[in-house]
């Protein structure tokens, strides 16, 4: 019963087995001007980057990569005061997050109170960042129940309240260890333990019933 | 903990699911767990809940590819686009709407201009007549001020007909919208601004119709009121509405102080007993809190008046709600009322709704123009203000804001793509077009405000925004430079007087077409 989300939980992505972290030989290069050594580190952190942006400000997939665009040109703007002491990944979700706040605030300052609908705002369901598994074979309805499932979930996510949606994202789709999240989202601890019990608890409402 | 187990307060499931605990706490809490069956469940629940979550968020997206696009903006020269420009805080958030909106605007502002240039003589005995304190060449030209040009074949066109010569008060108004309509914007170092200025100086002299500029312009040195009469229902005709106005008491026995409501019940006296009624005189310290005075009691050369905006809000959608929400009439309970609240004219509307049994709901086909006009007028009044307004004065920490609707005119006949009048917007059902035009005078800041509101508006009610854009040039507000530069400019321009520093005044004319669905 105590499985496997213990065993997984003090895995936070982005290190190999030997504590190294993986891109600094290319964050080193970069700082020096190399731009192909940059190009890698891109490659590397897009998917999550954009993960996170369609998550948290719930964007369609344009504006997704738009910001997440913007996530790198700040990087590659910021590598130079970056000293490598902390980990590369938190330092671009750090980023990623900062610009989903400005976007969220902007959005904010937009919607003041009124309770309308984005135009840009995916269809809860439907969207179309999450590609079909693929590698093995499905009955039929099976992928389809499946999948239904998994976006109604994605969907529950994001219809968290802004301030859960955050820390349940960075925790539980990024893997980020909870001091990694106070320190993005500029929060104590407790508050951060505190957003990510609630948010999984009121998602955990919403999904009442939906499972297949 | 006890057996009281409070899954909402209990954040050790999350401490047990993320592998936070200690030892020691790890050991308590799984002895919880073996005599806790509520405990257990709960734990269940929250890490199937958890797992499924990770599931759905870590599952394979699409690919994605910003690598060549950072790179290239990385090498494209100049402005690093990773340094995003600051916007001043007080923008932050309507700002955008705001620009968005009043860009939208200026193109079919045009032919509202040209519609009121039918009603150019009444309006301009207006101008002529009223107080000479009202004038503002005081304040001096703003820096960043606004010209609009015009170009347009169908306002040329409807400017010709109506030269000279009011149109027919039985003939229908021309229409509009069928020549495309290009609108450019030029600042004021704009090198056409001092010859479009120039024009408007002389547009009545050279007995050619003014352009939109010119005869914007040519209202910029009076105050704001009730400029001219709108077309209420049951009022005879234009021509006697004119006629109402030449009789009304000449500027000269005006105050020098100008307090423009009252000056406007005299020039209106006669001419419309509702529109003065409704003209409640309002404080005169008030009035003029935004205003200067001009000291010399001269009006000032046009081309040292307020500048104006064309601004054009085109918007199509269901006029209903407006006509519901300002279902009372506008003035009767707004002063010293608490602000508008949407939310609160939405529920007032609801209950009109339903107290009115047996009463039709109050469409815009059943309106009069005089009714629309007045119900509009009070739904604006409740939804734009930021604070209880008097007769479209509102009352800002940076002077007054007035809002004066000047024309209301059913436009017949008016193509769109989408309810063309042979037969594809329903034949003779065809929703009419109500056209609401406002001249705004305020504060810049304050009628970029108003556009963020009606921008809001515009969203909030579903309505279409269908014209153009044209941006109102950022002005550096509350920048200290352009203050002192502004009341440097107007003690200059009057030396011995105490003039109050106004910033950056100008004026909006505002556009609704609203056609109901």
């Amino acid at each position: 019963m105590l499985g496997p989300l213990r065993r997984e939980a003090g895995r936070t992505g982005g290190d190999s087995d030997d504590g190294t972290d993986p891109a600094r030989e290319y964050l080193l290069r970069a700082k020096q001007g190399d731009l192909d050594a940059f190009r890698t580190l891109v490659e590397m952190f897009q998917d999550r980057v954009m993960r996170v942006m369609v998550s948290v400000l719930r964007c369609d997939r344009a504006m997704a990569e738009d910001l997440t665009q913007e996530v790198f040109l700040r990087m590659y703007g910021g590598l130079p005061g970056f000293d490598g002491d902390g980990r590369l990944v938190a330092w671009v979700h750090t980023i990623a997050i900062n610009i989903a706040i400005s976007e969220l605030r902007r959005r904010r300052a937009q919607k003041r109170g009124r309770t309308t609908v984005s135009l840009d705002q995916p269809i809860a369901g439907t969207d179309d960042h999450y590609l079909q598994p693929s590698g093995r074979e499905l009955e039929p309805g099976e992928g389809a129940q499946q999948q239904e499932f998994l976006a109604r979930v994605r969907a529950c996510v994001h219809e968290l309240p802004e301030e859960f949606r955050a820390a349940v994202v960075l925790r539980d789709m990024e893997s980020l260890s909870y001091e990694e999240i106070a320190a993005m989202l500029d929060l104590p601890l407790g508050t951060v333990r505190s957003r990510i019990h609630r948010g999984r608890l009121l998602l955990q409402d919403k999904l009442r019933g939906f499972e297949p | 903990m006890s057996g009281a187990h409070d899954r909402d307060v209990d954040e050790r499931l999350a401490d047990w699911v993320d592998g936070r605990m200690t030892e020691r706490e790890r050991a308590r809490f799984e002895g919880e767990l073996r005599v806790n069956p509520k405990l257990r469940a709960d734990l269940a629940e929250y890490e199937r809940t958890v797992a499924v979550m990770r599931a759905a968020l870590r599952a394979p997206t699409q690919p994605v590819s910003v690598a060549d696009r950072v790179l290239a903006r990385l090498a494209a020269p100049a402005p690093a686009a990773s340094t995003p420009v600051r916007r001043p805080r007080q923008w932050r958030g309507f700002a955008p709407l705001g620009w968005s909106l009043a860009s939208a605007a200026a193109l079919m502002a045009l032919a509202v201009l040209v519609d009121s240039w039918s009603r150019r003589d009444s309006v301009d005995k207006l101008v002529a007549q009223a107080p000479p304190g009202a004038s503002r060449d005081a304040a001096g030209e703003p820096t960043g001020s606004l010209g609009v040009e015009v170009r347009s074949d169908e306002f040329e066109q409807l400017a010709r007909s109506s030269d000279g010569a009011p149109a027919a008060p039985n003939e229908p108004p021309p229409v509009a919208g069928q020549a495309g309509t290009e609108a450019k914007v030029a600042t004021a170092s704009d090198p056409g601004e001092a010859a479009l200025q120039q024009a408007a100086a002389g547009a009545e002299k050279d007995g050619k119709p003014p352009t939109a500029l010119e005869f914007a312009k040519s209202q910029s040195t009076e105050p704001l009121g009730r400029p001219a009469t709108p077309a209420i229902a049951g009022a005879a005709s234009d021509a006697d509405k004119d006629k109402a106005e030449v009789a009304a008491p000449p500027a000269a026995t005006a105050p020098a102080t100008p307090v423009p409501d009252r000056n406007l019940e005299e020039l209106t006296a006669g001419a419309n007993k509702a529109e003065v009624r409704r003209g409640a005189p309002a404080p005169g310290g008030k009035v003029s809190a935004g205003l200067p005075a001009n000291p010399s009691g001269a009006n000032s050369p046009a081309s040292a008046g307020v500048p104006v905006m064309l601004a054009l809000i085109d918007v199509e959608g269901d006029v209903e709600p407006i006509v519901r929400a300002a279902n009372e009439p506008p003035l009767r309970e707004q002063n010293g009322e608490s602000p508008p609240d949407s939310e609160a004219t939405r529920s007032r509307a609801k209950q009109d709704a339903k107290r009115g049994e047996g009463e039709p709901p109050a469409v815009p086909a059943r309106l009069t123009d005089g009714q629309l006009q007045e119900r509009v007028y009070g739904f604006f009044a409740k939804e734009l203000a930021a604070n209880a307004p008097a007769e479209g004065r509102f009352e800002t920490s940076r002077g007054a804001l007035q809002l004066a609707p000047f024309a209301l005119e059913p436009v017949a006949g008016v193509r769109s793509e989408r309810n063309p009048p042979d037969g594809g917007g329903g034949g003779a059902g065809a929703a009419p077009v109500r056209e609401l035009v406002w001249l705004v005078e305020g504060d810049r800041t304050d009628l970029q405000l108003l556009l963020a509101r009606v921008s809001d508006l515009v969203r909030e009610r579903k309505w279409q925004l269908r014209s153009g854009e044209t941006a109102i040039p950022p002005t550096p507000r509350f920048g200290v430079a352009e203050d002192e530069a502004g009341l440097a400019k107007a003690k200059a321009a009057a030396p011995d007087a105490s003039v109050p520093a106004v910033p950056v005044r100008e004026r909006l004319v505002l556009r609704f077409r609203l056609r109901a669905r």
